[in-house]
Parts: C-alpha cells; sequence; structure tokens
C-alpha cells in the first residue's frame, strides 16, 4: 500500500529522498549507455548528470548522519504515490531519429530538478510536522542548488553560443 | 462500459502541463486492455520462446516458396510462391494484420531472423555483457558483429520509400514470375543479414526494409497498441530495462523508449518490453481505428503520397480495363519496348514524389490562405494535414486488394495441393476450377470501404486543422478546401473501381 509523502516521518522522506537520487543515477547511467555511439555529447551529459546524482546522494547520506545516526528505514519511490524527481526523456524516438541534442539533456534535467523543489515546497506547506516541514525546506534548497547548477550551465553554453554567433 | 476499458494513467499528484514529466497526452477513445482480459495472453507474450514460435513456421513456408521459386513451375499462378506471397499474403497483411493488429507481421517476419540470431548470439536467451570486458554492448545486452550506429543522414525513412517505390516500379516481374520474386525475396534476406552484422539492433527493419516502411506509416491507424500502462510507474523506474534490456529481455530492438510511446510507428510488436519490465507495466491494447495522429517529418508524408499513389496507380494497372498499362509494366513479356517501360516508371516515380504533393501542396496554400489570422509554420501545418491520407491510403489499398483474394482466391486452392506445379494433389484441391468470389458485388464492396474511409478521413480532417487553428470559424476555412481535396480522391478511386 503506498503512502502519501505527507504521511511519511522525517526519516522516511530523507530515506525516499536519498533513494531518488539513487535511482535517478541509475537511470541516468543508463540513458548514457545508449547514447554511447551516438552523440557522444549526449552520452557524456547524461554521465555529468548521473554524477551530480551520486553527490547529491551522498550529501543526503550526511544528513542522514547528522540528523538521524544514519538509521533510516528502506522506502523507495514505489512506496509512495507521488513522483517526487525523475528525469525522462520527452520522447520515445530519439534514438531512431538521433534526434536528442546535448542542450536538451540539461533542459530535461533542470525541468526535473524544478519539479523537485515544487514538489518539496508543496509537501512543506501541507504538513503540519515542524521537523517534517523543516526537511522539506531543506530538501527543497538543495534542488534549488541543483537547478541553479544547471540553469548556469545553460546560461554558459548560451552565451558561448551568441558568442560564436 | 466494457470490463478492462480503463482511464489511462491517472495523475497521482500535481504534475507539470508541459515537458517529460507532464502527464501523457489525454488519449482518446476506449482502450481494452488485451492482456489483463486475456491472462493466457499475457502468458504467452512472456514467453521467451513466444517470437520464435511465430517465426518458425514462417520461416519454414518461407524456404518452402523459395524452393517453389526456384524449381516449381515458371507459370506465376500454378506456383505457391506467387499465389500465397503476393495474392493470399498482401492481402491478409494489409486487410487484417495491419488494421488490426498493428505490426504484428514484424513479430514473425523470417527476413531478419539469420541476422537477429547471428547478432545476438542466441536464438531465445537474451546475452548480458560482461562487467569491464570488451562486449560489444547496446545497453546492458551484448552483441555480436561490428554494431555501428546507422548514419544519422539516414536516420529516416527515405530509403524505405525509395526501395519501396523501387520495388513497385518492377512489381509486374515479380508478380508474374517465380524467379524474380526468389531474387527480391532472397535479397531482403541476405541485406538483412548482412546489415545485422554491421549495424546495432533493427537497424534494418527500422531504416530499410521496404515493407517496414508503409507497415511503420499504416500501423497508426491499427486497433492494436503496445503502451506502458502507468506513466508514473516508468517515471520513478530506473532500471529502464524496456531501453537498456536485461536478464529478462533485451531493450527494444527498435531503437523505442517503450515507456514513452505515443505512436505505433517504430514499435515492431517483438514484445521484449512486455518481457523486460520490472514493474510488468508494458501491454498490449486494443483501441480505435486510426488513433495515432502525428506525422513526424517529410520522410513520414512522403510515404503517405507514396502509398496513394501507388494504390491509385495499381488500380489503374491492375484492375483498370486498360490492358495498355499492364502491358508497358510487363514489357519484356508483352513486347512493349523499353521506352515505354522508362516513361511508365517516370510517370510512377513523378506521381508520388511530385505531382500528389505539389496537388495536396496547393490545396494546402489555399486553404492556409482561406483559413487567415496567425498560422502554424508551414511544416507543422502540411505534416498535421497529410495524416488523414494515412488512413485513407490503408482503406484504398483495401480497397484495392479485394479482388485479388475474391477473384483469384481459388488459385490458393490449387497451389495449397500442388504448391511447386508438379502434378501433386495433397489436397484434393489442385484442380479447383478457377470461380471468382462475389464479382459482380466487388464495386460495391470497394465503393462501401471507400466510403467508410471519406467518413473517417473528413472527421480526421476537421479534428486535425482543430490542432493548427484555435478559431472556430478559421479551422472551418480551413478544413473545407483539405476535405475537398479528400473527397477529390476518393472519387478518383470510385471512379476506377465502377468502371
Amino acid at each position: 500500500m503506498t503512502k502519501k509523502i505527507k504521511d511519511l516521518s522525517p526519516q522516511e522522506v530523507l530515506a525516499l529522498a536519498i533513494s531518488v537520487e539513487r535511482s535517478n543515477r541509475q537511470a541516468l547511467d543508463n540513458y548514457a549507455h545508449m547514447f554511447d555511439g551516438y552523440d557522444t555529447e549526449v552520452a557524456q551529459r547524461f554521465r555529468v548528470l548521473a554524477e551530480e546524482e551520486s553527490k547529491h546522494e551522498q550529501l543526503l547520506r550526511k544528513k542522514a548522519q547528522e540528523l538521524f545516526g544514519g538509521n533510516l528505514p528502506s522506502v523507495d519511490g514505489f512506496d509512495v504515490q507521488e513522483v517526487v524527481e525523475a528525469l525522462d526523456m520527452d520522447d520515445s524516438e530519439h534514438l531512431i531519429f538521433d534526434s536528442l541534442k546535448a542542450r536538451k539533456v540539461y533542459e530535461l534535467a533542470l525541468q526535473a530538478e524544478k519539479k523537485a523543489q515544487d514538489f518539496y515546497r508543496e509537501a512543506g506547506r501541507h504538513t503540519t510536522n515542524k521537523a517534517l516541514a523543516t526537511l522539506f525546506a531543506e530538501l527543497g534548497g538543495m534542488e534549488d542548488d541543483h537547478a541553479g547548477w544547471l540553469q548556469a550551465q545553460l546560461n554558459k553554453e548560451k552565451n558561448s553560443e551568441d558568442k560564436h554567433a | 462500459m466494457p470490463e478492462n476499458i480503463n482511464p489511462v494513467n491517472p495523475p497521482v499528484a500535481p504534475r507539470p502541463t508541459s515537458g517529460p514529466l507532464a502527464p501523457p497526452p489525454p488519449v482518446e477513445g476506449w482502450r481494452i486492455d488485451l492482456l489483463a482480459t486475456f491472462p493466457w495472453l499475457k502468458w504467452l507474450v512472456k514467453q521467451r520462446w513466444f517470437q520464435f514460435a511465430l517465426i518458425l513456421p514462417n520461416l519454414f513456408l518461407f524456404l518452402v516458396f523459395l524452393v517453389a521459386g526456384i524449381w516449381g513451375t515458371p507459370v506465376g499462378n500454378r506456383n505457391i510462391l506467387i499465389v500465397f506471397v503476393w495474392i493470399f499474403w498482401w492481402f491478409l497483411l494489409i486487410s487484417v494484420l495491419v488494421p488490426f493488429m498493428s505490426r504484428i507481421w514484424c513479430t514473425m517476419c523470417p527476413f531478419p531472423f539469420f541476422g537477429e540470431w547471428l547478432q545476438r548470439g542466441s536464438l531465445l536467451t537474451p546475452k548480458l555483457a560482461r562487467p569491464n570486458s570488451n562486449d560489444k554492448k547496446v545497453g546492458l545486452n551484448r552483441y555480436f558483429g561490428l554494431n555501428l550506429r546507422w548514419p544519422k543522414a539516414l536516420s529516416n525513412i527515405w530509403l524505405q520509400n525509395i526501395g519501396f517505390l523501387g520495388l513497385c516500379t518492377f512489381s509486374a516481374f515479380y508478380l508474374t514470375r517465380p524467379i524474380v520474386s526468389v531474387v527480391v525475396l532472397g535479397s531482403l534476406i541476405v541485406i538483412a543479414t548482412v546489415l545485422h552484422l554491421i549495424f546495432r539492433q533493427r537497424a534494418f527493419c527500422n531504416y530499410v526494409c521496404p515493407v517496414s516502411g508503409f507497415l511503420s506509416l499504416y500501423s497508426m491507424s491499427s486497433m492494436t497498441e503496445v503502451r506502458s500502462k502507468d506513466a508514473d510507474t516508468c517515471l520513478k523506474c530506473h532500471d529502464k530495462s524496456c531501453l537498456v534490456g536485461g536478464e529478462r529481455g533485451w531493450g527494444c530492438p527498435w531503437f523505442n523508449y517503450p515507456s514513452k510511446m505515443e505512436r505505433n510507428n517504430y514499435c515492431g510488436l517483438c514484445t521484449e518490453c512486455i518481457k523486460t519490465c520490472p514493474h510488468d507495466n508494458m501491454t498490449i491494447r486494443l483501441r480505435p481505428f486510426a488513433t495515432d495522429t502525428k506525422l513526424k517529418g517529410y520522410d513520414e508524408a512522403w510515404k503517405a503520397f507514396i502509398m496513394l499513389s501507388l494504390a491509385l496507380a495499381y488500380s489503374v494497372i491492375y484492375l483498370g480495363p486498360w490492358g495498355f498499362f499492364k502491358d508497358v509494366a510487363n514489357f519484356t513479356e508483352s513486347g512493349k519496348g523499353l521506352s515505354y517501360f522508362i516513361a511508365y516508371a517516370v510517370c510512377l516515380w513523378s506521381l508520388p514524389m511530385l505531382v500528389i504533393p505539389a496537388i495536396y501542396s496547393a490545396f494546402h496554400w489555399v486553404a492556409r490562405r482561406a483559413a487567415g489570422g496567425t498560422a502554424k509554420p508551414w511544416k507543422e501545418s502540411f505534416l498535421t494535414m497529410a495524416y488523414p491520407l494515412v488512413p485513407l491510403g490503408l482503406l484504398a489499398w483495401i480497397a484495392f486488394s479485394l479482388p485479388l483474394i475474391f477473384i483469384n482466391g481459388s488459385y490458393i486452392l490449387v497451389t495449397m495441393s500442388d504448391p511447386f506445379g508438379w502434378g501433386w494433389d495433397l489436397f484434393h484441391t489442385a484442380h479447383t476450377a478457377w470461380s471468382p468470389v462475389v464479382p459482380d458485388w466487388m464495386p460495391a464492396i470497394q465503393v462501401a470501404i471507400l466510403a467508410l474511409g471519406l467518413v473517417l478521413v473528413l472527421k480526421s480532417v476537421f479534428k486535425q486543422a482543430g490542432k493548427l487553428y484555435e478559431d472556430q470559424k478559421a479551422k472551418i476555412r480551413f478544413a473545407i478546401p483539405m476535405a475537398g481535396l479528400m473527397t477529390l480522391i476518393v472519387l478518383v478511386f470510385v471512379r476506377l473501381y465502377v468502371n
């Protein structure tokens, strides 16, 4: 029986957040495998994003250590009703037409991070548990950082394109 | 409401309205989850041997046909190769398999069998790439051969378009001469095998096979689809096994990302995604006719022009009362000169590549002018309005193919008993007289099919126009010329068949 995220304990929320980052890393690695031999930049970007997700997971584990001494229950994305954060391709036929552009990869990642921000903020607004609200705020803040990093990458790219133009 | 008709993928939490995390576009019409309705079917498609069990008898028959083509009688209507492939198979494919079961033919097609076997190094069991090895891999699976990616410049269906037109140019040769059919079909097996050893997965099927090209287009109209059951489950899944493969199955051989699939075009119904999904989230559904409505490129639009034009041309050549055209198409037998054949080939190629697209473009231009206001970009509008040609073309082909089986069906009984034309009588039907079935009714049946097509197509024209124009009046002004064009096309077919 799946729960709503607002009904989870703070430990469970953190365990879920860690699991989501790990799950995203695996998904991104899988995309990278598939684009090997296609546009190398696309495959490379999926790898960079997978590494980023891995770093996020480490940060969250550190947080779990600080807050709960590292003891977390086992919760993953399938235990809750909502989708917290997931980078997904926007077209099932990218590999057929070789149509995925490197820039699009970061754009998709940015959308996923923004979705996660909104998700944690929304969850924070709907919980009466103060500890949980604080945790949601912190997790939302982390997603802000991730989204900021992606936005900076995209801006850098745009500036470089403008210069070349 | 019948059982197992489910609203598809209801979102459980607020979701963005655009981008990959947005809920899937609303699904039009009803759906019946066939795997939920028929558990035996689910069991069947989950078996690793499922596809092999379909291919094997087909492969055996195919080899028999090739033998018949080489050593059997050279008389076309007495040779099982000609009768079964070009009458029975064609009719079955275009009139039954494609409209009702999408690309089920691709599930059982023998052409890529040897190539895929060599490429996978396995008939049934999926192989995993060994970690830190030099294994050639796609996703998580190991493959043999060069495993190169298909060139980007050819990642479309133009090759298939040209290949199909090329084949059709010489149709009179292989439709009447078994040995020419052997060369054509045998070449396809050889090309498929070689390409499987050079390029990864089903590059041959996706980009080269001339049959696959029109199956891709017309599968959009089919009443069967493979889709994910719940979009959120796919979003949460990190295995992405449908894409990268794994222990349970191969990653999608057709380069699709099955969990996000929204149209049938490049789904070969191999059912690997149903086998590999760790969440049991892929299924086969029944749906209304002509549900997928998005053409993505000019290559697909031209495929629609080609198919429609060929239905028209074949109706003139093979069903019409003008023997002259048949003689020109079959010039070596009829004694017509090569120059006639060249002129015929030029006309056959010009019709779908230039004439029909030019007429379509002219109507499209008029429609945009008539609508006024701010129009969507030309390409978007061109492709959106080319879609109605897909169900129209399919129904035109069905109308063309009906006489093949109704008029010439008795040859099937004859060649079943005497496949090589050697005087056998295996089922005591070798001496069945040529007996056309309801020949007098044929034009009426053909017209009824075309009328049904016209109704569907006119509905589709207005629906497609609605995607381009929000303003109701502009939409109608835009749709009228396009509807006029579709009506005109149907009237040309009706005139041909009634004559």
